[in-house]
């Protein structure tokens, strides 16, 4: 059913026809963005489908109150131990949720898009900011969370090359133990 | 002289400003005013970030490498007096302290300076209590433990789920 917007009755005649050019006028401004000759680039990106065995390990390792687990955080990480997606959940409750897996998979991706197209291309993966400071190979407050070899940098890499090395991401994703 | 006049005060005022870290700054401005009757020392400001005052360049004296106030039950904010925090770095160093009538711990940097991550534990009679994961990077407990728990907060730091007969409060 169509439903037609009232006109007040107070609008005068010569107002009532401004307004229609107007709209009319931006409508036809909005119509070429809309068409076939509008150009949408699409990048490929890392898959999502295994990507909540590198969120646990993220969120583990990287995801604390007091790092990324922070609402101000560009690169921002919700789960177990930080942040909480759901208003009814709190840190250190429930396991990390599949929202919050994939509000992580987001967050990551939205970091540095292009360059991470070409990592997902076959580029370089320090060619990413995020695994240059996962490494402490550029600075970083947190220091190097997953130095180069070690179970967290393989399980984020080979997520990024397209093979999930879920042994590496389990592993990463154990709490630190006190000394 | 007279635009010297007019213009001294607003160096002075850019001048003063450019010695203040604003973000500190800032800080310290939501945490409102002190507690009236609470005097300046250990025991003022329980349940605040006291290392966002008490850090190098912050308006607070001495600076502190951690701190925070610990209290009796999760329900109340009663704080307990003589709860033991101990806190073990990455190197295997440790730290051990009493809470005091407040409920407040503190370390200053110049007694130890830990290497994060840092593992926190509070004893208390025959109560003892792990901290799940470790501490990263900020010393002031309640930059995360802040009251009521939420998604950002799992809540005051305390000692048993349920009331206990403890000693806390400084009147």
């Amino acid at each position: 059913m169509t439903r037609w917007l009232p006109v007040p009755r107070s609008l005068p005649t010569s107002r009532l026809l401004l307004v229609c050019a107007l709209s009319l006028g931006s409508l036809a401004l909005t119509l070429p963005g809309c068409g076939p000759d509008s150009v949408v680039e699409t990048s490929k990106m890392p898959d999502e489908a295994d990507f909540a065995a590198v969120s646990e390990a993220l969120g583990v390792r990287c995801g604390s109150l007091d790092c990324h687990g922070m609402a101000e955080r560009n690169f921002r990480l919700y789960g177990r131990y930080g942040l909480r997606w759901s208003d009814t959940d709190v840190p250190g409750g429930s396991e990390t949720s599949g929202d919050e897996h994939h509000e992580n998979y987001l967050s990551l991706i939205s970091l540095e898009p292009e360059a991470l197209a070409q990592v997902t291309e076959g580029a370089p993966v320090t060619r990413l900011t995020l695994v240059r400071k996962a490494r402490g190979a550029e600075v970083h407050k947190g220091g190097s969370p997953f130095p180069k070899g070690t179970a967290g940098d393989s399980c984020l890499v080979s997520w990024l090359e397209g093979q999930v090395d879920h042994a590496s991401c389990s592993q990463a994703a154990q709490l630190l133990q006190r000394p | 002289m007279n635009r010297l006049a007019r213009t001294l005060p607003l160096l002075l005022a850019l001048a003063s400003s450019a010695c203040t870290d604003p973000t500190i700054a800032k800080e310290e401005d939501e945490l409102g005013p002190e507690v009236a009757g609470v005097p300046r020392g250990p025991t003022h400001r329980a349940g605040q970030p006291c290392v966002h005052c008490h850090q190098s360049g912050g308006p607070g004296s001495p600076s502190f490498s951690i701190g925070g106030t610990i209290y009796q039950d999760a329900q109340r904010e009663l704080p307990i007096e003589g709860a033991r925090v101990t806190l073990v770095d990455s190197n295997g160093d440790s730290w051990s302290l009493l809470t005091n009538c407040a409920g407040n711990f503190y370390i200053t940097e110049s007694d130890w300076q830990p290497q994060f991550p840092v593992w926190a534990s509070v004893h208390w009679s025959d109560i003892h209590v792990e901290m799940e994961s470790p501490i990263y990077r900020d010393g002031a407990c309640a930059g995360c433990h802040t009251s009521p728990a939420g998604p950002a907060s799992p809540g005051h730091v305390y000692v048993s789920e349920t009331p206990i007969a403890a000693r806390g409060g400084c009147r």
